[in-house]
C-alpha cells in the first residue's frame, strides 16, 4: 500500500547533519508513521543533532502506541483533548530523554563556555523542530512544531494540510526546547474518504528555502509523483541524494531532509517491509 | 539518462543590506568625505564575504536623510555589481522620515518570507529634527524590522547616542562611536563583512518574542590599535 523513501544530506556549511528522519511500517502494513526533525544548528543549539534524533524517535513511538490502542479511531470527534495530550506527552518524553542524556553526558568545559543562557538552561542546546504523520487506511494525522513543510499530492494538485506559519521568518522557529512547546504543536486530522493521497512529502525547511517561492517548491512534490509513476521507485532511490545535494548547494545551503510516502495500488507487492529506518 | 532534479528553479536567499545615512549640513566637509571613502573602501571585502556565502544573495540599497529623504540607491543591487555613488551633505536631520521610508520596504511584500535577516546600518552625527520616536515605533511594527540586525554608528561625540541605541534595540549591541576617519573605516568594514557573514547563516534560531534581532553577530570591532584622536 505504501512505499517510502527517506533521505538527508548535510549542508556544506555545517560540521555535521543536525536533521533526523525515521519511519516505521508494521508487519501487517496497516499503517505508516513518518517523522523528520530539524536540529537548529545555531551556536546555542550545539547538541541539536541529538535533540532531533530523540524527537523523531519519540514521535514514532507515540503514534505507534496510539494506533495500537485505537486512540485515534474517532479522533475527529474528540480531537482537541487527544491532540493536547499527545503534544504534552511527546514534549515531556523528549524532555526526559534530553535530561537523561545530559545526566550521562554533562557539558564539557568547552560547551560550558559557549553561552551563559544555555549553561543556565541546558535543554536549549538540543533544540529541534518536529514534523510527522500517521497514515492509515481510514485517516491521516499530520503534526508540526516549528518550521518545515508537509505537502500532499492528490490528482496532480498539491495542498498543505498544515499551512505555513506566517510568524516564522528570519530563520526563527518554535522548538521542542521551549518550556511550553506542547502548546505550539499544530495538528491536522484528515479522514480518508475514497483514495489515500498519491504522495505525502515531509521536509525540513532547507528544502523549501532553496526555492524563490512556494510554487517553485511545490513542483518538487508533483515531480516526485510523476517520476514515481513514470520511472519507478528505484530510479528515485538512485538519484535522490544527488538531487538534494544539488538543491542545497544552489539553494539554501542548509541541511536538507525529506521523507516521501507514495501510495501503491492494493495488488502491488512492491511495499518492502522496512521497519525502524533511522537517520 | 538525464536525471532531472524534481522541483522548480533554485535560488539562494536574499540578504538585504541597507545603509541609512545622515547627510545633513553638519556632515559637510571631512565627515561626508570620510563616509564616502569608508563605504567605497568596504566594498571589496563585502564582495569577498558574499563570495564565501553563495547561499545568500547580498543586495545593497541606501537611504539618505538631509535636504530630502530619499533612496540614494533604491533598486537592490547585488553586491557583486555594487558601486558606491558619493553622497552630498546639506539640510536638516529628518531621521524619522528615513524610518518611514525604510518601513515601506520592509513590508511583506515587497519582502518575501524566505529572506535572511536584513542588515540595517544607521550612520549619523547628530540628532533627529523630526519625530523619530513615532516613526521608529511604526517601523518596528514590521516583522522584518524586528528581525533585522540593526547596527548604529555615531560620527563624533555630538551624535545622539540614545537615539542610536533606540534604533539598535538590543542591549548586546552598542552604538559604535567613530571619532575619526580611521575608526569609521573600521566600523563600516565590520558592519559590511562580519555582520553580513553572521546574517548569511541558514542556522535556525529559537523564536524570540522580543523586539531584537536574533542573529549572533559575535564580537564588536576592536579599535584598540587605531588612532584615538578626536577629529570630529
Amino acid at each position: 500500500m505504501w512505499q517510502i523513501i527517506a533521505e538527508s544530506v548535510k549542508s556544506a556549511n555545517h560540521p555535521l547533519n543536525q536533521d533526523a528522519k525515521k519511519y516505521f511500517i508494521p508487519k501487517d502494513k496497516e499503517y505508516v508513521v513518518v517523522a523528520v526533525a530539524d536540529g537548529h544548528g545555531s551556536k546555542k543549539c550545539f547538541r541539536s543533532n541529538v535533540g532531533s534524533a530523540f524527537a523523531v524517535e519519540v514521535l514514532i513511538n507515540n503514534f505507534r502506541r496510539h494506533f495500537s490502542s485505537n486512540t485515534f479511531d474517532n479522533l475527529q470527534a474528540g480531537f482537541s483533548g487527544t491532540k493536547d495530550n499527545l503534544a504534552k506527552t511527546i514534549h515531556r518524553q523528549w524532555m526526559e530523554k534530553v535530561r537523561n542524556h545530559l545526566a550521562k553526558n554533562p557539558f564539557s568545559p568547552e560547551e560550558e563556555l559557549i553561552d551563559e543562557k544555555v549553561l543556565n538552561n541546558q535543554v536549549i542546546s538540543y533544540g529541534t523542530t518536529l514534523l510527522g504523520a500517521l497514515i492509515t487506511k481510514n485517516y491521516i494525522i499530520y503534526l508540526q512544531l516549528g518550521d518545515g513543510d508537509i505537502l500532499v499530492v492528490n490528482d496532480n494538485e498539491v495542498t498543505r494540510p498544515i499551512p505555513k506559519d506566517e510568524n516564522l521568518i528570519a530563520n526563527e522557529t518554535y522548538s521542542l526546547c521551549d518550556k511550553e512547546a506542547y502548546s505550539l504543536f499544530r495538528f491536522y486530522y484528515q479522514p480518508v474518504i475514497g483514495q489515500l493521497p498519491d504522495l505525502i512529502l515531509l521536509s525540513t525547511d532547507g528544502y523549501s528555502n532553496s526555492f524563490p517561492n512556494d510554487n517553485e517548491f511545490q513542483k518538487t512534490a508533483l515531480d516526485y509523483n510523476n517520476l514515481y509513476k513514470e520511472e519507478g521507485m528505484s530510479f528515485i532511490r538512485k538519484n535522490i541524494s544527488g538531487w538534494l545535494k544539488d538543491t542545497t548547494v544552489h539553494g539554501s545551503g542548509d541541511d536538507l531532509t525529506t521523507i516521501l510516502v507514495f501510495k501503491t495500488s492494493e495488488n502491488e507487492s512492491a511495499t518492502k517491509r522496512e521497519t525502524d529506518n533511522t537517520n | 539518462m538525464e536525471t532531472k532534479r524534481p522541483g522548480g528553479v533554485l535560488s539562494n536567499r536574499p540578504l538585504h543590506f541597507i545603509w541609512i545615512l545622515d547627510v545633513s549640513g553638519s556632515m559637510e566637509g571631512d565627515k561626508i568625505q570620510s563616509l564616502n571613502y569608508a563605504i567605497r573602501n568596504s566594498i571589496p571585502a563585502m564582495k569577498s564575504v558574499a563570495d564565501e556565502n553563495p547561499n545568500a544573495e547580498v543586495l545593497v540599497r541606501c537611504i539618505t536623510f538631509g535636504d530630502e529623504v530619499k533612496w540614494h540607491i533604491g533598486t537592490s543591487v547585488n553586491v557583486a555589481d555594487f558601486e558606491w555613488q558619493d553622497v552630498q551633505a546639506g539640510g536638516m536631520t529628518p531621521m524619522g522620515k528615513a524610518m518611514n521610508l525604510l518601513a515601506d520596504q520592509l513590508k511583506i511584500p515587497p519582502m518575501t518570507d524566505r529572506a535572511l535577516p536584513p542588515v540595517l546600518v544607521l550612520i549619523t552625527d547628530g540628532q533627529p529634527t523630526d519625530d523619530f520616536a513615532t516613526a521608529y515605533k511604526n517601523l518596528m511594527q514590521e516583522s522584518w524590522a524586528k528581525k533585522a540586525v540593526r547596527i548604529g554608528i555615531a560620527m563624533g561625540e555630538d551624535a545622539d547616542k540614545a537615539v542610536i541605541e533606540k534604533f539598535i534595540g538590543n542591549k548586546e549591541i552598542k552604538p559604535l562611536v567613530a571619532n575619526n576617519s580611521e575608526q569609521l573605516v573600521n566600523y563600516i568594514k565590520w558592519a559590511s563583512t562580519a555582520v553580513v557573514q553572521a546574517a548569511s547563516s541558514p542556522a535556525s534560531q529559537l523564536k524570540d518574542e522580543k523586539v531584537t534581532g536574533n542573529v549572533p553577530i559575535g564580537t564588536m570591532p576592536d579599535v584598540s590599535d587605531l588612532s584615538q584622536d578626536n577629529v570630529w
